[in-house]
């Protein structure tokens, strides 16, 4: 007994000793600490096409052209990187990019026309030595007919195209897989080496990466932008949103990106922190089969979109962190029009009557597929469990089914059954996702409409807008085919998410992106 | 007792084997592509096929499978298809920080389940035995996740006294002890269940051994209550007491602290067992079985080492 009371004294002593010591620490600052949704599972910024891998890598690097995630616009506005003008052809196949000068990468390395060729050469080229099937997959599989690259002369370099593309300005600024790595380290490190090894011309300059722990970087005091405040920046992964929110709570991070949906009102009144609610283009949706079944009838489409109560779900069920669906992009994207109403309105009387006149008087049956760990936009079970309160008032039974997000994506990808939809965060930081969801050409399995949604008016704006002369005659025709989307009912967007993010008082100078994209590296600690 | 050694790491060989080919045809079985996961649901059905023919995925199962033995009886454990790295540096990299917090969950566990197995059989029927039952019962029934956020809120956001997770601290200037300062919560919380079945077990054969009457007679012989206790019946009870803390310990390496990793974002191989069943990462999945089971039988193993010392009977047998 008495041993057992010496054993249990001890250890209270040590436990003691150690909070003490956690107490009596004091605080310094310079290092901005981000409590981010998760960490990258490797270095290579080109082989992935995920907000979270992108996010993880995004203050190391640069692409020829960027979006100013810190501009407080109603969205993020195209900016030049590497390359300081960029031109099309007449026959919009070739681009044409005239490079910064006195560049150089993190390893010394300097950047240039030949630097750029290589790694598109990594992503086009199947012969060249450093190709990566991943990488050269994620790169033409968002940018059609992205054939090959060529230098011009030391500062100007091309791109080709197979077929024209107005939107590849648009996309190339929002996807960091095509921001550029560092030639020499490909040499230094070998093709499996780089995943292991940023090196790019970014604001700042990577120190460690501990898989799953941390990235600590420093700032690049030769930067050839602005350069950041704080000298050191560090990211640490917590996956758990309730442990995300503890941490700031304890001050261990200065700032936690995506809050619960529960902890955002007690937090916003705490005056130690700022809540931001800035949007991100994520339209919460549910995507149903169309190619036959109950939903290839637009009536039925109407019934359902009426019997949704979006206002009530987004103020009451999502507390405010999100508000009602107007339209299919999301707030930050460019073509997001805030003066839509919202997307159908709630008349559950009108839908019950709609839908007597179609083949399902009595209503019908069908299920969802749910990833919520897919979707950024906070309280997925909730607004679907609410949704389906909503739809058996109209008789019509929506089964909800959670599975993880490889049985989501297999079941995204492939042709489904008649009574089966996705549940999505649908939207980028670019307006491509109308041509990657709603194209008649892409139906699903052998394209990403995985809906088959087919309407041959909307197909004929898409195919305009390829070939279109300017990014602004992209986006209007883009804007033009969600507009007959809308009418037609093509799928059943619930709400628009404000993605809570939460911040020290201390942190300064920064606002949240409205963006999937975050790049917090401009703000500033006050003591 | 060298014979029994070979026999038990003979075995080992058969139970690797099966266990290995149980994951994969579960794996196989289930819903899911690792590629659908790497590329995401915006990339084009020929991206897809593209690199699940540059990884081998197309192949038949038994193929893929064979494939994958005759690279481990060459020491290539394989690369991660999610992380492009080598499974077996993941798997060393990732246990170590692992054993970290099994370590401090399996002291706490010990400590206490044995302490508490203790007293509750000393004070059998007493306020004191029934206030260790009931906590037991408390500790048992709590799912680790819901006490870690619990923890978490007292221990960290009110009082401040501990981090809320990770390994070690950002903010605050490194310090000697952060590293054992980040072990405390997620340590007790992840040793909060062993405890309770280690004390529940330790009451249980303490009470058994207390009422035999060699304790009497060594009472009768004037040995204090105290010595009687720890060096006579604690003794007789310890072989139940150390194979149950055996299987526990072994439980927590094996993703027993899971839940109590991703709370606390201690990133050990629960966390990464968790991403690879996500990812359908199938090298790392048969690693990481791989890897748990070696570290599982040779825990047993050295269980039932500690068991043939301390009780004589078996050694004779």
């Amino acid at each position: 007994m008495r041993y057992l009371a010496m054993g249990l004294t001890v250890l209270l002593g040590v436990a003691a000793i150690v909070a003490t010591t956690a107490i009596a620490q004091t605080r310094t600052g310079g290092t901005l600490v981000v409590a981010t949704t998760n960490d990258t599972p490797d270095l290579d910024i080109q082989k992935y096409i995920s907000s979270s891998q992108h996010n993880a890598l995004l203050p190391l690097f640069n692409g020829l052209v960027e979006k100013d995630w810190t501009a407080d616009e109603a969205f993020h506005p195209i900016v030049p990187g590497l390359a300081t003008s960029w031109s099309v052809s007449k026959d919009g196949k070739t681009y044409t990019f005239k490079l910064r000068k006195g560049v150089e990468f993190h390893d010394g390395t300097p950047f240039n026309a030949e630097a750029a060729h290589f790694n598109f050469q990594r992503m086009t080229n199947k012969k060249h030595e450093y190709y990566d099937p991943q990488a050269g997959n994620t790169a033409t599989g968002v940018l059609k007919g992205l054939k090959g690259s060529k230098v011009v002369d030391k500062y100007t370099f091309q791109l080709e195209l197979s077929q024209p593309n107005a939107g590849l300005i648009e996309a190339m600024a929002s996807l960091p897989n095509y921001y550029l790595h560092s030639p020499g380290a490909f040499k230094k490190y070998g093709k499996d080496g780089i995943g292991q090894h940023a090196v790019g011309t970014g604001p700042f300059k990577l120190v460690e990466w501990v898989r799953g722990q941390r990235t600590v970087m420093e700032r690049n005091d030769k930067y050839w932008g602005k350069k950041p405040s704080v000298e050191r920046m560090v990211y640490r992964p917590i996956i758990e949103p309730a442990a995300r929110a503890a941490a700031l709570r304890a001050g261990e991070v200065h700032i936690a990106w995506d809050l619960p949906v529960d902890q955002v009102e007690s937090i916003k009144k705490d005056p130690r922190f700022n809540v931001y609610l800035r949007g991100i283009p994520a339209t919460k949706v549910i995507e149903c089969w169309q190619a036959s079944g109950p939903f290839s009838d637009v009536r039925v489409r109407k019934a359902v979109n009426m019997a949704i109560d979006r206002k009530t779900l987004a103020e009451v069920i999502l507390k405010g962190t999100a508000i009602p669906a107007t339209q299919l992009y999301g707030i930050g994207s460019a073509s997001y029009d805030k003066t839509l109403p919202i997307f159908e309105k709630f008349d559950p009387e009108g839908a019950k009557k709609l839908l007597a006149q179609t083949k399902y008087p009595d209503g019908f049956n069908f299920f969802i597929i749910t990833s919520p760990e897919n979707e950024p936009v906070a309280g997925a079970l909730l607004a679907y469990e609410f949704v389906q309160a909503n739809l058996r008032k109209i008789g019509v039974k929506m089964d909800i089914r959670v599975r993880d997000n490889a049985v989501f994506g297999e079941t995204y990808m492939r042709a489904k059954a008649d009574d089966e939809c996705v549940t999505f965060d649908r939207g980028y930081d670019t307006d491509f996702i109308l041509d990657m969801g709603y194209y008649g050409g892409q139906c699903a399995p052998n394209g990403l409409n995985n809906q088959c949604y087919k309407n041959a008016k909307v197909d004929a704006l898409m195919e305009k807008a390829y070939t279109a002369s300017s990014i602004e005659q992209w986006r209007d025709l883009h804007r033009q085919a969600q507009k007959l989307i809308i009418d037609d009912s093509g799928s059943f967007p619930l709400v628009h998410g404000l993605r809570p993010m939460g911040a020290l008082v201390e942190v300064k100078n920064w606002l949240p992106a409205k963006a999937w994209l975050q790049f917090p590296g401009y703000a500033r600690l006050d003591k | 007792m060298v014979a029994f050694l070979i026999r038990r790491i003979l075995f080992l060989v058969p139970v690797l084997l099966g266990g290995s080919a149980i994951v994969f045809t579960l794996i196989q079985l289930a819903p899911g592509d690792p590629i659908d996961v790497l590329l995401g649901v915006y990339s084009s059905p020929e991206s897809r096929q593209a690199l699940r023919e540059a990884y081998g995925l197309n192949d038949p199962p038994y193929v893929q499978y064979f494939r994958w033995l005759g690279h481990i009886l060459q020491g290539d454990w394989g690369i991660s298809i999610q992380q492009r790295v080598p499974v077996l540096t993941l798997v060393m990299e990732k246990f170590w920080i692992t054993l970290l917090l099994t370590g401090a969950a399996g002291s706490f566990a010990i400590i206490v389940g044995v302490g508490a197995g203790i007293v509750s059989a000393v004070k059998h029927n007493t306020w004191i035995d029934r206030v260790i039952l009931v906590v037991s019962v408390f500790a048992l029934s709590m799912p680790s996740y819901w006490l870690g956020l619990l923890f978490i809120f007292v221990f960290s956001v009110q009082l401040g006294w501990l981090p809320t997770g990770g390994i070690r601290s950002f903010i605050e200037p490194k310090s000697t002890l952060d590293v054992i300062e980040h072990m405390i919560m997620p340590g007790i919380v992840a040793g909060l269940t062993p405890a309770a079945i280690i004390a529940r077990v330790a009451r249980a054969a303490m009470l058994e051994v207390m009422r035999l009457d060699f304790l009497t007679a060594l009472r009768a012989k004037g040995l204090s209550e105290g010595a009687v206790i720890l060096r006579h019946a604690l003794r007789n009870a310890m072989p139940s007491i150390v194979n149950m803390t055996g299987l526990q310990i072994g439980y927590l390496i094996l993703g027993g602290a899971l839940f109590v990793e991703i709370i606390f974002s201690w990133p050990g191989l629960g966390l990464e067992i968790y991403k690879s069943v996500v990812g359908r990462d199938m090298p790392m999945m048969l690693g990481l079985v791989l890897f748990s089971t070696f570290v599982f039988v040779i825990l047993n193993l050295l269980v039932d080492i500690c068991y043939r010392i301390m009780n004589p009977r078996i050694q004779s047998e």
